[in-house]
């Protein structure tokens, strides 16, 4: 059950519709966004600790746990990422994480959007040049925006978030358009033009 | 060329008109460019034969004159471009200065027109995408000329971009190919079929009988579930990640009925990969003439039957291999005449209804007119003319692995086939057919439905028997073709040119069968030796270098290959022998020379003798080493300059920098740092004492204020007496920081000076009036050659020119304006040892500075030498490590251990995009002398809401070890 809270979190940016496509864009608003550089030596007691806070597990690299409120994302390396949807982390907690390596909340310059529909993975795979169709659920990329960094996670089939900084929300959801435009135009005109011939000749 | 009636697979029934140069041209479906125009032009009876012909296809050289297609290489991509109903290609309205004349014809489908060839445009934005397929754009690019002549990449854009994934991979619908294919989708695999032409089947298509089972495997695999088929798809690479980057081009049609091409970017992802691109016939070196009347016999066949074309008049064939005998039998079976049949091998035992030469190889042609004149020459000496319409030359194959070339460890020589054959690296790609230099279709066949059932059973399948077409011809011999004689009766300048160009090295013994193994001859063994595994090969070999094996296509293989796959040994000797023979291996010193690593050779670990001890080039290192040897210019005109005027002016520096060493002397030149009250290090300065009572000093811009307010406050309160001016000079003055192993040559290339007679010892400054321009040099010290130079802004155009001139015809660098950029460019320069020098200086008694002192400490602002480095340094790097790069020049740098924030290190000097590293970086100037490495720490941003998390490292170590 989503609470009222939650609801609250989340609200609709917009919608592509163009023939075969049907494309919403939600803009998520977690709470607090947390950084970790997790210590290598630490990450087990990371676990350990996730377990008895969260009652969560270590995510695998480059993997993804949504559970609750909370989702944690494992960037390559020992780079952690985690968002809390409602409330907050207490101080407790947060004095917590700082044991296992730097921590820092980036909630400020990050936006988290949810994108889903049908022809989602036509248009990741244009968006960021990574196999849609390939990700499992819960595999989560790093995709190099010019010099900074966003994340793309797969929650389920046809549903992925995508994590950017602030500064390139109009740029993707420029992208995206030009790109949905784009491919409906490709469809629509396309022919084989072997068909064509056979059609010449009956 | 003539139509010949009832040949071919085009059913000329219906037709279409295409537009090529102004001129309506009428084609079927099935037709290539080059086939509807000899279908409508029988004058244009005599295609001519291109060296470097990628697959047969053949540009078209006419005595009409409006029929004349020019040199320009790029047309044979266009000439195998199929065509559609309102085709048009005007060729004329190419714009040569785009670089469309670099285009090699690679079997490349391309656009009717160039701009169709398009990138995404955002994703093209993206640094990922650009990192990742830069060096891919790049060789496309330049391959189809998209490049304009400045590189600008945005000009290749892509229309589309998918990702296909698939359990098997095969390329190319060759037999071998089909065999494959078939073989594995009927076990149940799921496989992806490319082809880059626009009908299956290769060169069964090209085959006198109508092949049956092409049209039948074909509808096989159309009706399996698990197999996808993309025809006009070529593959272009495959990439380090194992990745296969292909492109596909389709068409598209809009309201108007018009059918445009685009042209889709395929990433695909496979377990396994079958290479079946078949194979590329050569030519005969000494033929390597564009001349009206040659032609391969592979497009021949190709003419006659599938595009139902054939020859006005009588054919010659030339040929050193059985499969040129095959043509022989499809001309006759055509009844089409033939003139002679040349065959290089002595004991040739084919006959032919015509006269047959054997052992004799065609040396030249007495006629260029368009009924050709052979002359044919024997072992004996013996010479005859022979006068055909058409030469149609068959000398052997070379298997077309390009696609792979990245994945090709070794090459064996096979001299039944005369060929080289590819070792792949990676256990997921299997050579097959051609590509595998099995040259002789059965044969073909036979390995590649061998290997698809070693798959097959490799997956634990069950195998289905595949079945195989009906074919001729079992086996394939071929004697390798040299240069032949007419080499030697070119020039002796001409020769040297081609031996430039790498040609010469493969050359046969020519006229004189009787002299012993040339030096030429010595090293062709060597290099065919190493590329042999078997000791009777080598003895076979060795029977065979009388007439060499020339080699064509690789030199173009090599080439491409991956720079990270490079070795550098330090000389030329601890390469093998054998490579000394490969043609064009002197591109592999050039490939050297372009990272600084002049007389350094960069090759292929292969090549490598396998006792020499080598080691993986690091082309970050190539970069640190480049910096080292070569020079390097920075423009710093915006740096700070103030200028100090007075009979007491020597003084007042003295006095208020707290300039504790003795006063500078005339044309005396002081490096040293800015420091504060605390001691805190502010910014670097140096003085200038270019007159008797006229110093100058100079800092960074982000100092020119503090500075200069400092002095002007300093010289209000002089004594009553004394007579200081200070005057700001920034805009006066343009200055350039020279700096490396060559800059003293630079400096004598634009003053006319030898750099000698210019007698500037270190520390020193000079006044040069040189053309007109005034310019002041300052040496600076350290032991890598370093000058400043001053010019008056108003003589800035003058001079800039020159100066940079001079330093590219150095192949030097031209580094940012940005004094940051200085301080990096020096940072490079640094070598270990110069470092230790500097820290000797400050425990010396000669020592500059007493850093130590600190009885200045009413002064506000001090003058320390720079690199009195005695209880560590004071300037340190920031690396951020952050989601956040920026680093706010002027913010404070703290320390982080865990939550709690304290202690303030120092300031931000600078904080800038680095060229050199490619990120972000920052220069601190700490409170205190302290060592650190890579300590963890924040950087509050000066007026921003965020901050930067950094490692700071001290500045005491020469980039690259970081």
């Amino acid at each position: 059950m989503t609470t009222r809270d939650e609801k609250s979190a989340k609200f609709k940016i917009g919608s592509i519709r163009s023939g075969f496509f049907y494309i919403e864009i939600k803009m998520l608003r977690p709470k607090e966004i947390w950084f970790l550089y997790c210590e290598k030596n630490k990450e087990k007691n990371f676990g350990s600790f996730l377990d008895r806070t969260f009652n969560l597990s270590l995510p695998e690299e480059c993997a993804m746990i949504d559970e609750g409120d909370m989702s944690i994302i494992h960037a390559p390396g020992t780079f952690y990422i985690i968002k809390i949807r409602t409330g907050g982390l207490s101080e407790k907690v947060i004095k917590g994480l700082s044991r296992f390596g730097r921590t820092h909340n980036s909630l400020g310059g990050l936006i988290n959007f949810s994108i889903k529909g049908r022809g989602v993975n036509q248009l990741i795979n244009r968006l960021v040049s990574i196999d849609a169709e390939r990700m499992k659920t819960g595999e989560s990329h790093v995709i190099p925006i010019s010099f900074d960094k966003g994340y793309l996670c797969k929650k389920k089939t046809g549903s992925y978030e995508l994590i950017i900084p602030s500064s390139y929300v109009t740029h993707f959801m420029e992208s995206m358009e030009a790109i949905v435009c784009k491919l409906e135009n490709l469809k629509k005109s396309e022919i084989i033009l072997d068909r064509l011939f056979l059609k010449l000749r009956n | 060329m003539r139509k010949i009636p009832n040949a071919g697979l085009i059913k000329r029934d219906i037709s279409f008109p295409i537009y090529f140069r102004g001129e309506t041209i009428i084609a079927s479906p099935g037709d290539t460019l080059i086939s509807a125009i000899l279908a409508n032009k029988p004058e244009i009876s005599v295609p001519s034969y291109f060296y470097n012909d990628g697959a047969n296809a053949s540009s078209a050289i006419s005595s009409a004159q409006n029929w004349k297609i020019d040199e320009l290489l790029y047309l044979k991509a266009f000439l195998q471009q199929e065509v559609y109903p309102g085709f048009v290609c005007d060729t004329l309205a190419f714009d040569k200065s785009r670089g469309f004349r670099k285009f090699k014809p690679r079997n490349f489908i391309l656009g009717d027109d160039f701009r169709g060839f398009h990138w995404m445009r955002h994703l093209f934005q993206s640094q990922w995408f650009k990192s990742n397929f830069k060096p891919l754009i790049k060789e496309i690019g330049t391959e189809v000329g998209a490049f304009n002549c400045s590189g600008e990449e945005e000009a290749l854009l892509f229309d589309d971009l998918n990702f296909v994934s698939v359990e098997l991979l095969v390329v190319g619908a060759g037999v071998a190919g089909l065999v494959a294919a078939l073989t594995c989708a009927r076990a149940g695999m799921e496989v992806l079929l490319l082809e880059s032409d626009f009908i299956l089947g290769g060169r069964l298509n090209d085959e006198s009988r109508k092949n049956v089972w092409v049209e039948d495997t074909v509808l096989e695999l159309k009706n399996l579930g698990n197999v996808k088929i993309y025809t006009r798809t070529q593959l272009l690479k495959r990439d380090g990640e194992g990745r296969f980057l292909a492109i596909e081009k389709s068409y598209t049609q809009d309201k108007q009925r018009k059918i445009s091409s685009i042209n889709r970017f395929l990433n695909i992802t496979a377990n396994h990969a079958f290479i079946a691109t078949g194979a590329r016939e050569r030519i005969p070196l000494n033929l390597n003439k564009n001349l009206p009347g040659m032609m391969s016999t592979g497009f021949l066949n190709r003419c006659l039957n599938r595009f139902g074309l054939g020859p006005n008049d009588g054919v010659t064939l030339y040929t050193n291999n059985d499969s040129g005998w095959s043509s022989v039998r499809h001309l006759t079976n055509l009844g089409l005449r033939i003139d002679a049949v040349i065959d290089t091998r002595p004991d040739a035992r084919m006959i032919a209804d015509c006269p047959v030469f054997r052992g004799t190889r065609v040396i030249d042609f007495a006629s260029r007119s368009q009924r050709t004149k052979l002359i044919v020459r024997d072992f004996g000496g013996r010479q005859v003319k022979i006068s055909t319409s058409l030469l149609a030359v068959s000398a052997g194959y070379n298997a077309n692995f390009e696609v792979i070339k990245d994945n090709v460890k070794k090459l064996i020589w096979c001299p039944i086939n005369s060929s080289f054959i590819a070792q792949v690296s990676s256990t997921d790609l299997t050579l097959l057919g051609g590509a595998n230099a099995l040259f002789c279709p059965k044969k073909a066949v036979e390995n590649a439905y061998a290997k698809a059932c070693e798959l097959v059973q490799e997956k634990g399948m069950k195998i289905v028997s595949a079945n195989f077409p009906k074919l001729d011809w079992n086996g394939y011999t071929c004697q390798p073709l040299t240069y032949g004689d007419s080499f030697y009766q070119i020039g002796s300048k001409k020769l040297a040119a081609r031996k430039r160009n790498g040609y010469s090295l493969f050359q046969g013994r020519g006229n004189y069968p009787n002299r012993k193994y040339s030096r030429v001859d010595r090293l062709k063994l060597d290099a065919l030796k190493a590329f042999s595994n078997d000791s009777r090969e080598v003895d076979l070999i060795k029977k065979i270098t009388d007439d060499g094996a020339e080699e064509t296509a690789y030199e173009k293989v090599f080439f491409k290959i991956d720079p990270s796959l490079y070795i550098l040994p330090t000389k030329m000797e601890n390469l093998s022998k054998p490579f000394q023979a490969l043609a064009g291996h002197y591109d592999y010193q050039k490939l050297g020379a372009s990272f600084g690593m002049v007389g350094d050779w960069l090759v292929p670990d292969y090549f490598l003798n396998e006792e020499t001890s080598s080691r993986k080039v690091d082309i970050y290192n190539f970069e640190v080493k480049n910096a080292l040897k070569s020079v390097a210019i920075s423009d710093m005109s915006d740096m700070a300059k103030i200028e100090v005027l007075g009979n007491d002016a020597g003084v007042f520096i003295h006095k208020n920098l707290s300039f504790n060493s003795a006063e500078l002397e005339l044309n005396d030149y002081q490096e040293g740092c800015l420091i504060d009250e605390t001691g805190a290090m502010i910014d670097q300065i140096a003085i200038l004492r270019i007159d008797t009572n006229k110093y100058i000093l100079t800092t960074s811009s982000y100092s020119e204020r503090r500075l200069y307010n400092f002095l002007m406050d300093r010289s209000l309160k002089n004594q009553p007496g004394s007579i200081v001016e200070i005057n700001l000079i920034t805009d006066f003055y343009c200055s350039y920081f020279l700096c490396g192993p060559s800059a003293n040559h630079v400096l004598n290339d634009f003053l006319d000076l030898n750099s000698k007679s210019l007698h500037l010892r270190k520390t020193k400054i000079k006044t040069i009036n040189s053309k007109g321009i005034k310019y002041i040099i300052c040496h600076a010290s350290g032991t890598i050659p370093a000058f400043r130079i001053f010019i008056p802004s108003s003589q800035f155009k003058q001079s800039f020119s020159r100066i940079f001139k001079s330093v590219l015809f150095f192949k030097g660098s031209i580094v940012g304006r940005s004094a940051a950029e200085a301080i990096e460019l020096e940072n490079g320069l640094i070598s270990p040892g110069v470092l230790e020098n500097f820290s000797s200086v400050g425990k010396s008694k000669n020592s500059l500075v007493d850093s130590t002192n600190k009885k200045a400490s009413d002064n506000l602002l001090r003058f320390e030498c720079l690199r009195d480095f005695r209880r560590g340094s004071r300037l340190a790097i920031l690396h951020p490590i952050g989601p956040t790069k920026n680093i706010v020049v002027g913010s404070e740098v703290q320390k982080l251990e865990g939550p709690i924030r304290s202690d303030i290190l120092g300031k931000v000097l600078v904080g800038y995009f680095s060229k050199v590293h490619g990120k972000f970086l920052g220069y601190v100037l700490l409170k205190k002398f302290q060592n650190f490495k890579r300590k963890p720490v924040i950087v509050m941003n000066l007026g921003k809401n965020y901050i930067t998390e950094c490692e700071l490292s001290s500045f005491n170590f020469p980039l690259g070890h970081d």
